[in-house]
């Protein structure tokens, strides 16, 4: 791919010198005449050519040399953003190895300990707090293990409904509520939201997320509203809330894994959500973004290519 | 009525040391090895009711110990301890004879479970289910190898998932299986899926089975711990 690019720039880089070579050689063989006339002065045609394919020559360079450039510069970063995944995961791999062993052994130890008849009420509290905080540990290792290992060859790609994964998140979100704190809005005129090609575990699972997000930094009086339209060429789903926000300094990172924004951290969480979402939708061939302010609200937006009619 | 014999191969001294008095309590003659050789001495000389065998080992790994022992025609039931994370790498734990895995970091309760479903589904001397390439049961089979399913004559179109969750409660018949297990090892993942996800893919099951949920032939519902497989299975190569 990247040499047949190079034949054509080269290629159109020498269409002016090859046009200047061929009038060169009908002057010479006096098939044109060496000067024209433009009506004040007598111009020499010869040297009009050789400016006229230098000048175009320099013209197709300023043009091609940064487009080239600039698809360079971009299979560079892909490649240093793929490498560095890559390192992550490694990474990932080996502290998940690592990890395993040791969180065994506590698990074992605490519930062996549990099961000692002295234990005083203190005790006993201690060993179940102690416990719990392994459980996160364990609960966290393995879903970095789990972004890191999602791929296509752990997903499904069937046609969904939207509205079906919507459904879904909601309830989900608010199991127990009969009228739920999120307002759902459909489009539905002048076409209804078409389908996507995917895999409605995992969307459920990121507007899920989205949503857990919306409602935990959201008050009670709050909003949380989530929207579904279609362009007919992509469908949009965007998570609005009037919640605490986003700093803008912090925007850049929200996507990174274990990253918790400052006006966050007395929020529970494990930083893995909005890393998660991002994986999944890219896994979808879509994109996230993100728009906020602090103190007013958020909104998250994801677009999914439309699934091709037939 | 003697206790049932459980050997623990594990190179990790300190996981051995905690887990020996935890089946202990629960009612095992624990024996314990540090290697996969030493496992394999100590299988000879104590003939177990029950391996649990830690994958990563010196010398002989945890694989290498269960093909040894399958080769030589030995069916003494084995719990793998994987570090392994997708499905498909697990599903490789079982088709080398493994009759149950669990991964590390486990509860210790899970465990526990596993060996009593174990103990409970094996029989000493037979192939476990998991060695087979057909599970049959009744008039259902599943090609486990080229993933379809027939009942009576007819194929049945299932999507991917719900094949893998009706193969895993037939590997588990008559054991009630919860929902996160399911999760955990049909989807491979259970991170912040809703449980939901599992239902889903059981009314999926249930309608290209024809199973009523109210009287249910093949899955069952046992209401707030998850899903459990009703008729007998056996395997066929």
């Amino acid at each position: 791919m990247r040499g047949w690019r190079i034949l054509v720039f080269v290629g159109l880089a020498a269409i002016p010198a090859a046009l200047g070579l061929f009038v060169s050689l009908l002057l010479r063989h006096e098939l044109l005449a060496n000067f024209i006339y433009t009506g004040r002065y007598y111009v020499d045609l010869a040297w009009m050519v050789s400016a006229g394919s230098i000048i175009l020559s320099v013209l197709c360079g300023m043009v091609l040399v940064p487009v080239w450039f600039s698809g360079h510069v971009k299979r560079m970063r892909s490649q240093i953003q793929a490498d560095a995944l890559e390192d992550r995961r490694r990474f990932i791999r080996r502290l998940d190895h690592e990890v395993k062993n040791p969180l065994t052994i506590i698990l074992l130890s605490l519930s062996n300990l549990q099961n000692s008849p002295s234990l005083s009420r203190e005790e006993s509290s201690s060993l179940a707090r102690a416990s719990q905080q392994v459980q996160r540990l364990q609960k966290l290792v393995v879903d970095l293990r789990w972004l890191t290992e999602l791929d296509a060859r752990t997903t499904e790609r069937s046609r969904i409904d939207l509205r079906e994964v919507i459904r879904d998140a909601v309830q989900s979100a608010c199991p127990e509520e009969v009228s739920p704190r999120i307002r759902v809005h459909y489009q539905e005129v002048p076409w209804p939201v078409g389908t996507v090609l995917g895999d409605r575990d995992l969307l459920v699972t990121a507007l899920r997320n989205l949503l857990d997000n919306a409602l935990k930094f959201t008050e009670d009086t709050g909003q949380v509203e989530v929207r579904a339209s279609d362009d007919g060429r992509a469908v949009t789903l965007e998570v609005a809330d009037t919640g605490i926000g986003i700093p803008a300094e912090e925007m850049s990172q929200v996507f990174e894994e274990l990253y918790r924004g400052q006006n966050a951290k007395r929020i529970s969480g494990s930083g893995m959500g909005l890393a998660l979402v991002h994986r999944i939708v890219s896994l979808h061939h879509g994109s996230i973004s993100v728009r906020s302010r602090e103190g007013h609200g958020t909104v998250m937006t994801i677009r999914l290519p439309l699934a091709s009619a037939d | 009525m003697a206790r049932p014999r459980i050997l623990v191969a594990d190179d990790e001294v300190d996981l051995i040391a905690e887990l020996k008095p935890l089946l202990e309590r629960s009612g095992y003659d624990v024996s314990t090895a540090i290697d996969g050789r030493q496992a394999l001495e100590r299988v000879r000389e104590i003939h177990p009711d029950l391996i649990i065998l830690d994958v990563l080992m010196p010398y002989v790994d945890g694989r290498e110990v269960l093909r040894r022992l399958r080769e030589a025609d030995d069916w003494t039931p084995v719990i793998l301890l994987t570090q392994v994370g997708t499905p498909t790498e697990r599903a490789m734990s079982l088709q080398e004879g493994a009759d149950d895995y669990i991964n590390k970091p486990f509860d210790p309760f899970e465990l526990l479970a596993r060996v009593q479903a174990v103990l409970r589904r094996t029989q000493q001397g037979r192939l476990p289910i998991s060695s087979y390439r057909w599970l049959i049961a009744d008039d259902l089979r599943v090609d486990r190898q080229g993933r379809h399913v027939w009942l009576s004559d007819e194929q049945l179109n299932l999507t991917a998932r719900a094949l893998g969750v009706l193969e895993y409660l037939m590997l588990h018949p008559g054991e009630t299986v919860p929902r996160e297990r399911l999760l955990d090892e049909v989807w491979g993942w259970s991170y912040a899926v809703e449980t939901r996800a599992v239902d889903i893919r059981i009314a999926e099951l249930r309608k290209a089975l024809g199973d009523d949920a109210d009287e249910p032939r093949f899955v069952e519902t046992v209401v707030g711990q998850g899903y459990r497989f009703l008729i007998a299975v056996e395997g066929k190569q």
